[in-house]
This record gives structure tokens, sequence and C-alpha cells, in this order.
């Protein structure tokens, strides 16, 4: 039994010790700064817009105005020199009906295409874990409302 | 009496997985949140459960999936076949067969049979949350029925019954950009059983709180390696349990295969000890 656990514990020290030597650099450098995020946006809006499975979602967007959103978007979320004035993402997504698959497919298509563009696993996780938060506000329906009800709520059947 | 043949049963279940799987081939969830079959049947890591439903269903989906996997240590091998059908990620069942081969004990002439075999039903139900996006995680509750198909052997060993029910709260939490930018998914799992050695050995006739945890990281999204603890009850007499831990690598090419293989420490098993080998899985979903 203590082999073992002493050659788990080794393991995961060594690796804890791996990664808490890796040189620290900003996500907004590790991204490529400016054209770096530029051209993963134009990957992963591309990918998404070739995707027959969102139907005419991306083909009746407007394209331009969300490639730059994003690309400010991201820079702003990277720590990069930008300031995102676009809608929230409750906004710029109601009415869209997102579902968590569609939200799922638009995360691996955004995975894909940083690997394609030779990011490393590192990065991507980074970006990655900075959008999930997102998600919440994105989605049409979440377990947890995002607001109340509208309407008083009369559980015991009190009211009137 | 008449005994339906689960072994039939279980790839019956799983080529009716296959033909109509196209179906809901379509699946949103993320790779990798459908966990890897458990030797008990339901999603989980090899010898630990977790709080992930099996499959890649989202809402309004369903899925299907099947497993087979073996653990080989200088005296034992365990084989454990299951399916599973879930829906929405919400709701998993399962059946499974688990059939122990007791090579080591023929050998020292403690028993003539060659092995025994247990059928195990589960059912897991997603209480609250998500694995990747809820910031406290996923809680599951289940339960798994487990029926011991030697009761003349458990009775030989000393156990109350050949025949109990395990009933699990379990955490898991996918934590994005952990430790050196990865991802790591940790799992915790507190069990109310009546098992001895799983039930291959019997069941007591009350039960004793035990504990099962896992740790992974991922190393990049397809490939994840990992250990895992589960705490033990010893409540035979005369047959002496230990804690199990493990070493896994697994890996996940795609949505429809997953394949693990670990290094196993499970102790003494049936009076034979130093128990350690080797583990190996692999999962279909559809
Ligand atoms: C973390 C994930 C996501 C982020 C950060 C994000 C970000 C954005 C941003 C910044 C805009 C532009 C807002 C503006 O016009 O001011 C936008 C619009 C849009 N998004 Fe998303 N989005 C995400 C997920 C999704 C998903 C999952 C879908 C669809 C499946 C989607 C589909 C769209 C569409 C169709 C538009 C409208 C473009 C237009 O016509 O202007 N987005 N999103």
């Amino acid at each position: 039994m203590i082999s073992l656990r002493i050659c788990a514990l080794t393991g995961f020290a060594l690796l804890l010790l791996a990664c808490a030597t890796t040189p620290k650099e900003g996500l907004y450098q590790a991204l490529g700064e400016g054209p770096g995020i530029a051209s993963l946006v134009n990957e992963a809006v591309h990918r998404s817009h070739a995707d027959p499975r969102f139907g005419e979602l991306f083909s009746e967007a407007d394209l331009d105005n969300l490639r730059s959103q994003l690309n400010s978007q991201i820079c702003e979320l990277a720590d990069g020199p930008c300031v995102y004035e676009g809608l929230s993402m409750a906004e710029a997504h109601s009415g869209m009906q997102i579902s968590r698959a569609e939200f799922n497919w638009f995360v691996e298509h955004t995975r894909d295409a940083m690997t394609a563009l030779g990011y490393s696993v590192g990065t991507q996780n980074r970006l990655l874990a900075r959008l999930a938060p997102m998600r919440a506000e994105i989605l049409s329906d979440t377990d947890m409302p995002a607001q109340m009800p509208e309407e008083p709520v009369d559980p015991l059947g009190m009211g009137d | 009496m008449p005994v339906p043949n689960f072994t039939t049963a279980i790839c019956t279940f799983a080529m009716c997985a296959a033909c109509v799987g196209n179906a809901w081939a379509d699946s949103g969830a993320l790779l990798a949140t459908s966990g890897l079959r458990s030797i008990e049947g339901s999603a989980g890591g090899g010898l630990t459960t977790w709080a992930l439903i099996a499959g890649h269903a989202e809402q309004g989906e369903y899925a299907l999936g099947a497993g087979i996997s073996r653990a080989v240590t200088d005296g034992f091998a365990l084989t454990s076949a299951s399916a599973y059908w879930s829906q929405g990620n919400r709701l998993e069942v399962s059946i499974g067969r688990q059939s122990l081969d007791l090579d080591a004990l023929v050998e020292i002439g403690a028993t003539d049979r060659t092995a025994v075999a247990m059928d195990l039903y589960g059912v897991k139900y997603r209480l609250a949350g998500d694995p990747v996006y809820a910031s406290f995680g996923q809680f599951s509750l289940g339960a798994v029925y487990k029926n011991n198909r030697d009761a003349a052997l458990v009775r030989t060993i000393g156990a109350d019954r050949a025949s109990g029910i395990d009933a699990y709260l379990a955490w898991s939490k996918m934590w994005l950009d952990g430790p050196g930018h990865r991802n790591w998914l940790l799992n915790l799992t507190l069990r109310a059983t009546q098992a001895h050695q799983l039930g291959l050995t019997g069941f007591d006739d009350n039960h004793t709180l035990s504990a099962e945890g896992a740790v992974g990281v991922f190393l990049n999204p397809n490939w994840v390696v990992g250990a895992e603890y589960r705490n033990k009850p010893d409540r035979l007499p005369n047959v002496a349990e230990d804690d199990w831990a493990d070493l896994y690598l697994a890996w996940f090419p795609n949505k429809r295969w997953a394949v693990a293989v670990a290094y196993l420490d499970l102790g003494s098993i049936g009076g034979v000890d130093d128990q350690h080998g080797w583990f190996a899985s692999v999962q279909y979903n559809d």
C-alpha cells in the first residue's frame, strides 16, 4: 500500500513543481497580442459559421461586428490594452435560444481553432477558463434562473 | 430457478445502442465529461464512482453505452461488464456483471469454485450543478443494488447476506486552468454500504459509511493522468479487507471511445495479502 501512495504523492508533487516553475507570461502576450487574437477570432467564427448544426444563426449574423466585438472582448479579458464596449452577453444572445449543446459546440470550435493555430494547451485553458463564467448569461435556460420571475411567487396559494 | 443470462443482456443492450445510436450521435456535452465505466457500472473512474452522468447527452437528449474492464492481480482477476442509459445529463441507469476468478484460493485449496459472480443494478441522479460550469461543481445521488450469485460461498465466508444496496452522494468538479494551466478533475463520494469487498464476499445486515476520491489532470483534452483512493469497510471477522488505490491513465480519443489503464494496489483479498496488479477498461458511448 505504502509504495503506491508514495509513488502517487511524488508524481503529483513533481507535477506541481513543474507547474510552479513555468515562466509567467501574460495571457495577452501568450495569445500573440492583437494580431494573434484577430486570427483566433477569425478561425473560431469561421468554424462556427461553417457548422451546419447552428442552422442560419451565423449566416444571418453581422459577422464583421461579431469579429470586431470579440476581438476587443478577448483582448480585454486577456488583460490587454482594450475596453470592450459591445453589448452585455445577455443582451447579445437574447432571443437566440442558445442551448447547452450549442454552447459546447462553440467552445469546441474555439478550442479546435486554437489547436489549429498552434496555441499551447496551457494558453487554451487560460482563455477558456475566462470565457466559461459567461455561459450562464448566454444560455437561454440554466438550472438556476438568472433573474427572478416577473410575477410574485405564491407557492402556498394564499394570495387573492 | 431460471437464471437470465446477463452477459447476453448486456451485449444486446450494447448492440441496440450501436444501431439506434445515430439519432443521438450529435450530443452536446464536452469530451470526457462522460467519465469512464467504473467496475460497479456507474460513471466514474475505475475503482471509484463519480458524480458525472454517463454519456454526452444534454437537455432533451439520450445516451447509451457499454464498457468492459479487467483487473488482474497476482492471485485474482475481476472482469466487469456494464451498460448504461442516461437522459438529459440528469439520470443514469446501469446494469453490470462482475466475475471474479478465484485462482489464488483454488491453489491453496480454500475452495473448489473457480469464480464468483455478481449482478449490479444502478441509478444515479444529478441533484444540482455542472462539473465544468457551476462554481460548486456537480452533486449526484446514487444507489446500486448488488446481488452475489453464489449465496453458498458467501455464507461459508461468514457474511450475513448475498445481496445489498449501496447508496452514495458524489461530487465532481472540473477545475479549469488549475495548477500548470491544466484542467483538473476532482471527485469525492460518500457511500453507505453493506458490502464486503464490493459484495464479492457478501454483505452485512447493516450499512456503514465509506469514502472514495479521485483526482485527475488533463494533460490535454484527450489525456488524463490521476489517482484514485477507495476507503473500504473491513467487517468480516475472518478475512481482512484493505483500502484500494490506483494510478491511472485515461484516453478520450473522441466522444465514442474511452480507454483507461491503471496500476492497482488492492491490499489483502480473501486472505491473500499484497494484491497488486493492472487494470484496463474500454467504454463505448453512443
Ligand atoms: C463564451 C462564449 C461566447 C462569447 C464570449 C460570445 C461573445 C459575443 C459577442 C462579444 C457578441 C457581439 C455583441 C455585440 O454585438 O455587441 C456576440 C454576438 C453573437 N453571438 Fe456570441 N458569444 C459566445 C457564445 C455564443 C454561442 C454559443 C453562440 C451560438 C451558438 C453565439 C452566437 C452569437 C451570434 C449569432 C451573435 C450575433 C452577431 C450579430 O449579428 O451581431 N455566441 N457574441
